[in-house]
């Protein structure tokens, strides 16, 4: 786990241009309770699937953790539904600052 | 300091501007100088033969391949399901222009009526609908076959989009499509561009990433890694995939928008589909 979100910190470095709409406070701390970690992610990711711009990976983390909370394992599944909930925030704010910001990318003008 | 500022802002502003105006043209332009010159050895119709225009290993292994290329199956499935008349008696050649043959390097097209992009697929679709037949999955099988023959019917024609100037709808239908090859998405924080643009002939694991210029001139393609043939689309989403962002459906407005772009940008390439790549 602790890799994953290593991963993640690595993601947000790199999209640290693309974040500049977003505040930090826009990156929630983690819920409290399961089900509201899990709402919260998908709540987040339908954000980002209207946008446009959902990544891969996040459908399947929020089922891992809703396997995880059948297991019994509720801490595992509020944190992998935070995972899910930050990775479809990044996601948001990615397209979001892409709007403005895909022009920096043009490199034939 | 007021009368140098003013002046480069103006300046600033004026170039700015020229750049958000840069039309299809000048895109289709820009991109055929910057290919030119980072591969200055390879003539332009190459550019239609993606990374074989300029991989010499994997070139002679496509060749090769071509002697008896795997997608002439879809062909002659293709033929044999476009000259089968529907239901009603009618048939695809009644939905065509010149019966559907060799007309493929005018697709994709800006319909002003409808204010959509409409791909080849989309339309071969439509025909079907229009003739009370259910319409085909996007990706593969029979539509993609059914395309394969259409493309095959229009080898050595030119590609010939048209984005009308004085038709918003197709200018901002091509904008749209532009913005979206040149926009980061995925976790990997990748645009089109990054890759086909950028770092266009480096190498990417085995292959060598493709030009801008060309992709849209060889499609449907028979790629050794599906084992089936499947349009360019297909090939959209799984791009997306491997930046790990969520693929859009196939035939969704930005999909074909992009489509859209990336004919253009291949405007006066000759067509060479149905393709085969790795």
């Amino acid at each position: 786990m602790i890799r994953k979100y290593a991963f993640v910190t690595i993601c947000i470095s790199a999209l640290a241009g693309c974040g500049q709409e977003s505040s930090d406070s826009d990156i929630a701390l983690p819920s409290a309770t399961f089900a509201e970690s899990y709402a919260a992610a998908e709540a987040a990711l339908a954000a980002a699937e209207a946008n446009r711009n959902a990544w891969s990976k996040t459908d399947g983390i929020l089922e891992q953790s809703k396997t995880a909370y059948d297991e019994g394992r509720t801490d595992d599944a509020i944190e992998l539904a935070n995972e899910a909930r930050l990775q479809a925030e990044l996601a948001l704010a990615q397209s979001i600052s892409q709007k403005k910001e895909w022009k920096a990318n043009l490199v034939l003008e | 300091m007021k009368k140098i500022i003013f002046p480069l802002c103006l300046i600033g502003g004026l170039l700015c501007g020229l750049t958000a105006m840069a039309g299809p043209e000048e895109d289709r332009l820009a991109m055929v100088e910057y290919y030119s010159d980072r591969f200055p050895d390879v003539p332009l119709q190459e550019f239609a033969n993606g990374l074989y225009a300029f991989d010499t290993i994997a070139r002679e292994q496509w060749i090769e391949m071509e002697d008896f290329p795997p997608y002439e199956i879809a062909i002659e499935d293709g033929q044999a399901l476009f000259e089968t008349p529907f239901a009603n008696g009618k048939s695809y050649a009644d939905c065509f222009e010149n019966g559907g043959i060799g007309v493929k390097q005018n697709y994709p097209y800006f319909d002003t009526d409808a204010g959509e992009v409409v791909t080849l697929e989309l339309a071969i679709n439509h025909c079907r609908e229009a003739n009370d037949e259910e319409a085909l999955p996007y990706m593969i099988g029979p539509l993609a076959e059914i395309s394969a023959y259409m493309a095959y019917t229009s080898r050595g024609n030119e590609m010939a989009v048209q984005v009308p100037s004085d038709n918003t709808g197709a200018v901002a239908a091509y904008a749209a499509g532009k913005q979206f090859y040149y926009t980061r998405r995925g976790q990997l924080n990748f645009a089109c561009s990054s890759c086909h643009i950028q770092s266009a002939g480096l190498k990417l694991r085995a292959d060598r990433l493709s030009t801008t210029l060309g992709q849209a001139t060889h499609w449907p393609v028979y790629r050794s890694k599906w084992g089936e043939i499947g349009t360019l689309q297909k090939r959209f989403a799984e791009c997306n995939s491997q930046v790990w962002a969520k693929p859009l459906e196939a035939q969704s407005v930005e999909y074909r928008n992009l489509e859209y772009f990336l004919s253009y940008i291949s405007n006066g390439l000759e067509l060479n589909g149905p393709g085969s790549r790795r």
